[in-house]
């Protein structure tokens, strides 16, 4: 019986699985404003609150606005609202680890839906070279500065106050999320100071750029997103762990070639069994592109939940289908 | 009295001589070895027709010839051509070939070349595909063409590791794609890439099946069958090679629930390795076989190498497919002709583990540098492991039986102590 | 040679593992470090009491006693502090005011009456009452700190919070009904409550004889709204619970803009609020708020008596104080905002399209540059 299960689940057709969370996800998180579903401002995805209907708030905004109080506050008793933010974030990542970005986030969701479009026209996707790789990868790193130290800043008092949630000033989630609501109101430029001019006309400019990126790179956003960089630091609390066999690898690269975040390291490491990587969205398709049994796995508090094996890939190779027309032809 | 003397061509007594061979290893095959399996037959009575009736196969098609493993059979196959791998096993063609070759050249490329230069085929190739692998396939390619054979050379990198070998290769397969397809006059689809992609991965599957009966501690199917099923995709009809591999599993699957052992009680497990023995060049696997040992698995380029790798596309598009399929060729090819070979010892090593194996026979071709270099570290490698290894030269030449049979007996005689020991 | 055997976290650590641990260890030592400095502090607190500023310690200068008000001078809430010489910031957080309270009581707000130009009033003969979101009444904390009084409610929830305070005095047969009245909305961030229209229901109480309320918009959904210059604003004024007609709205912008109109006949009396404030562009700050008192006078020849006082006349005076926002439309732009979204989504469009154009092109070469 169990070892049904395990074939059951192995064996399964990931596309199918993950469009379906994607979308039930999609719509919750973008639309359960409208049944006033809440949860909370520690979320771990870019839920914007700027569309109002929203079910949750990333944590990005809340932690920005916590961070920016008055140094004098920040050394008091308000420090433990911080702690009890953070301490939700780290409870809600730790059921899914970077599961988030693959599964539930909306943003992301977006992006592979306009991949599908892409997909469907027939246009060939674009992909890094292994040095631009090697330097885009480090934005993320400078986003996740901008949204740790600048509210520090202002409650220093270096910055003014028009700086307050500077990365989300220049997020294009936030010119974006509030469109699946009918909402175009943040398609505008702060005048107010210099400060906002900048910061608001980088926020248009990235979500322009976010269209055309995700258009012909998949998952074009995740690589610099900051919410990445900061579940990457958590990571090791998570109950779940993405594991590799080594002995089993044949360094066949198929994993390689269907990561959308181009990760390298899937394929050529042998030696780590821990085989997260900072960019990676444990989106699984690694996992269901594995020829070889047990290489790759996604486990739940040490249980393999999900593994590669042969015939789990023949099946969603759809290899299998080519006989019923084989048998057909005999 | 009249005696007419037919004087024997050229060319009727290569046949006469290749015949002789084939239907040698084949009878042993079918009379020598205990409880022969019936589906076998079919293979048997497909390299007779060939080799023995010169019986040709695909006169309906253009016939694609390949010098190496990584030709990508898929694009063939989704250009309506029939890939041939002209690698060849007779002693016969080796002599001829010696003429054109250097003394101490591999017996496998001279016998290659010495059937191009009698050009007595059955299914003659109308174009050649070659890889720029190891050295003398590369330079045996102008002597081909010296023949008269349309013969295109296909940059092949001799790294694997870095991007620029991936792009490389890349850039190789798609310009393959072009010439074949200007060669065919026809255009490369999507519909009929994925078709073959999922055929090949079929014929792929089917391997993995009948080599998970090899792991069992009966093992119901001598090695040299199977490398004989697998000789067989060479230049068998696709269809009719996995129709007929279908029936070999049903009567394995039979075999394995009863029992039926084709090797003897303690039979030491032996991992072949090394340059691919190509019928009817069975010789070492004859005499490991005939001394009681059994290959249970192997990692040669004429039977695992070929189908252990399946093709992973993500999206079905002929780029993405084109991207795939080299990859496949590129990085998951545990030849030895890269600079470095890591991949082949995890190789060996994961089979060891996988099919229980007591010992590896690594074979190298006289005159095969790739195979004879790298056969230092594969033997540190196996020290390390703890698993016993014994290199072997051989040619093609049927005098050499006695000094290897010696050799290989003497083995697998220690294999079977240790086993004893450890028990 | 690479074996495989099974190690859990390796030698070759992934990319950035080291910075994740750095990372997750210099967090821990912060996390250390403020417990740490907070325990200090709150000991610190109770051993040596809050270290408070010196300014409060002498005796308010501003204050005007009771003498100097008249019974006609309107009196008026202010939620700032009128003791404090800087006018503080006018950002909408104040964060300051809540982390005063040591203990994690609900939060409150605090109000003072002044009068004039800010100045503190004390010694009057007041009720106040307040009501909450829900419109029920609750009470009014009332401490006096150095002969100034501070009111204080509390704000649990998000919503619309009404604090009055009523003075009735009897002059020369004049009866003077003062009220000042503070609409409060208080919305605070991460709270569960929904802005819905029981929030804007009227308030009905038999405390209070003459009220002015500002009808709210249909728009207005949200506890962060905020009342921006060139915004039309209407008002209701009610006697006993009826419509108010023909009385005197007054409205004074601290700017010094004044105007004066009168109800109808429904008791609904409208302007629209102008815009005064045009600093140069980069001094232009989108918080800026202004303030502006509304007062509500109304008098009719009633007779009555009050105890043992007896008057034949009654002098209505309410003041209503509201503060208001540059709109944002004079400093946000949607056409700027477009037009740069389209041409960076134009130029990077030709860009990426151009750049995989150049794969048709032959192998680019590496390039020694001399």
């Amino acid at each position: 019986m169990k070892s049904r299960i395990k074939n059951f689940i192995n064996n399964g057709d990931l596309r199918r699985v993950r469009f379906w969370i994607q979308l039930i996800t999609f719509v919750l998180f973008v639309y359960g404003g409208y049944l006033a579903i809440n949860f909370g401002s520690s979320f771990p995805i870019f839920t914007c609150p700027y569309n109002d209907k929203t079910a949750a708030t990333c944590y990005v905004i809340a932690l920005q606005h916590q961070l920016a109080m008055p140094t004098k506050v920040l050394f008091s008793a308000a420090f433990i609202s911080i702690l009890i933010g953070l301490v939700t974030f780290i409870a809600w990542f730790m059921i899914l680890n970077k599961a988030w970005c693959g599964y539930m986030c909306p943003f992301g969701t977006l992006q592979d839906w306009i991949t599908a479009l892409r997909k469907k026209i027939g246009i060939r996707f674009s992909i890094y070279t292994q040095k631009q790789f090697d330097q885009l990868s480090k934005i993320k790193y400078l986003f996740l500065i901008i949204v740790l130290l600048f509210p520090l800043l202002i409650g220093a008092g270096v910055l003014s106050n028009n700086w307050s949630a500077a990365f989300c000033q220049m997020c294009p989630a936030r010119v974006i999320s509030p469109m699946f609501v009918g909402d175009f109101s943040q398609w505008s430029i702060d005048f107010s100071s210099k400060t906002n001019m900048i910061l608001t006309a980088l926020g248009i400019s990235f979500a322009a750029l976010f269209f055309i990126g995700a258009f012909v790179k998949k998952r074009f956003f995740c690589f610099f997103c900051p919410m990445s960089a900061l579940h990457y630091i958590f990571a090791d609390t998570s109950i779940i762990r993405f594991r590799k066999d080594g002995s089993k690898c044949t360094r066949c690269g198929d994993c390689y070639a269907v990561c959308d975040m181009q990760i390298k390291d899937i394929a050529d490491d042998v030696i780590s069994t821990n085989i997260l990587r900072d960019d990676c969205i444990l989106c699984l398709k690694c996992v269901a592109a594995c020829p070889e049994d047990d290489a790759l796995h996604f486990d739940i508090l040490n249980i393999k939940a999900f593994s590669s094996t042969r015939e789990g890939f023949e099946k969603r190779m759809n290899i299998g289908s080519y006989t019923k027309n084989y048998e057909a032809n005999k | 009295m009249n005696t007419i003397h037919n004087i024997e061509s050229p060319k009727e007594k290569q046949n006469r001589h290749k015949a002789m061979e084939a239907i040698k290893l084949l009878n042993t095959l079918r009379e020598d070895f205990k409880a022969p399996i019936s589906s076998m037959e079919y293979f048997y009575d497909l390299f007779e027709r060939v080799h023995c009736k010169h019986e040709s196969l695909h006169d309906d098609k253009t016939k694609i010839g390949t010098m190496c493993i990584q030709i990508p059979s898929e694009i063939i196959y989704a250009l309506d051509g029939v890939p041939i791998r002209l690698c060849n096993g007779f002693y016969t063609d080796d002599e001829i070939g010696s003429d054109f070759m250097p003394q101490k050249a591999c017996p496998l490329i001279k016998a290659t070349v010495g059937h191009f230069a009698s050009g007595n085929f059955t299914d003659k190739p109308d174009i050649v595909f070659s890889p720029t692998t190891c050295d003398q396939k590369t330079k045996a390619g102008t002597t081909i063409e010296s023949f008269g054979y349309k013969f295109i050379d296909v940059d092949f990198p001799r790294t694997k590791e870095s991007e620029a070998s991936r792009e490389y290769w890349r850039r190789s397969v798609k310009q393959f794609a072009v010439e074949l397809s200007k060669f065919q006059g026809k255009k490369l689809t999507k519909n009929n890439l994925r078709d073959a992609i999922k055929k090949i991965g079929y014929a792929q599957l089917l391997y993995h099946k009948l080599s998970e009966f090899r792991k069992n501690e009966i093992v119901p199917i001598l090695g040299m069958d199977v490398f004989l099923v697998t000789n067989a995709f060479f230049f068998d009809k696709i269809d009719n090679w996995i129709e007929a591999t279908e029936k070999l599993i049903s009567e394995l699957e039979i075999r394995a629930k009863e029992k039926i052992t084709v090797t003897g009680k303690a039979s030491p497990r032996i991992i072949y390795t090394g340059s691919p023995p190509i019928f009817p060049n069975y010789k070492i696997p004859q005499i490991i076989e005939e001394s009681d040992g059994i290959i249970v698995a192997d990692e040669t380029c004429s039977s695992n190498r070929m189908f252990n790798d399946m093709v992973a596309v993500d999206e079905w598009n002929i780029y993405d497919m084109m991207d795939s399929i080299s990859d496949k060729y590129l990085k998951a090819c545990t030849c030895p002709i890269f600079t470095k070979n890591e991949d082949r010892i995890r190789r060996v090593v994961q089979l060891a583990r996988e099919y229980k194996a007591d010992g590896v026979i690594y074979q190298a071709f006289a005159g095969c540098t790739v195979y004879e270099m790298e056969q230092r570290s594969v033997l540190e490698a196996m020290e390390k492991e703890g698993i016993p290894i014994l290199y072997l030269e051989s040619d093609y030449s049927p005098s050499q039986g006695g000094q290897l049979s010696t050799r290989v007996e003497a083995f697998i005689e220690s294999l079977k102590t240790r086993r004893r020991n450890k028990k | 040679m690479i074996t495989s055997k099974k190690r859990d976290n390796t030698s070759k650590k992934p990319k950035m593992g080291f910075l994740n641990k750095r990372f997750l260890f210099s967090l821990i030592i912060l996390v250390l470090f403020f417990i740490g400095l907070n325990i200090y502090s709150g000991y610190s607190h109770k051993a040596y009491g809050a270290k408070e500023k010196n300014s409060q310690e002498t005796q308010c200068e501003k204050c005007q006693t009771i003498s100097k008000i008249t019974p006609r001078t309107p009196i008026y809430f202010t939620l700032s502090d009128p003791t404090k010489n800087d006018k503080g910031r006018g950002g909408m957080h104040s964060h300051e005011g809540d982390y005063k309270n040591e203990s994690y009581k609900a939060p409150s707000k605090k109000a003072w009456l002044v009068s004039g130009e800010n100045n503190p009033v004390s010694g009057l003969d007041l009720k106040t009452f307040v009501f909450d979101t829900m419109q029920t009444q609750k009470d009014v904390k009332l401490d006096n700190k150095m002969g100034i009084n501070t009111y204080s409610f509390e704000v649990p929830k998000n919503g619309y919070y009404n604090l009055f305070a009523k003075s009735e005095i009897i002059d020369n047969d004049t009866l003077f009904y003062r009220i000042a009245k503070l609409e409060y909305l208080n919305g605070k961030h991460g709270s569960k409550d929904i802005y819905n229209e029981e929030i804007k229901k009227e308030i009905k109480t038999d405390k209070i004889k003459i009220d002015l309320v500002r009808l709210k918009d249909d728009n207005e959904n949200s506890f962060f709204y905020r009342i921006s210059m060139g915004d039309a604003l209407k008002f209701k004024a009610t006697l006993d619970g009826k419509p108010l007609q023909n009385a005197d709205l007054g409205i004074d912008l601290n700017s010094g803009w004044s105007k004066n109109i009168k109800t109808d006949a429904n008791g609904t009396a409208s302007f629209v609020m102008i815009r005064d404030y045009f600093p140069s562009w980069d001094k232009f700050d989108k918080r800026y708020k202004q303030e502006m008192l509304l007062t509500l006078t109304f008098s009719e020849d009633i007779n009555g008596t009050i105890g043992d006082q007896e008057y034949k006349k009654v002098n209505y005076i309410l003041t209503y104080p509201l503060s208001y926002y540059p709109n944002s439309s004079d400093y946000q732009s949607y056409s700027y905002g477009l037009l740069v979204g389209l041409f960076v989504f134009v130029l990077s469009g030709i860009v990426v399209y151009l750049y995989r154009r150049r794969r048709t092109k032959p192998f680019k070469e590496i390039k020694y540059e001399e």
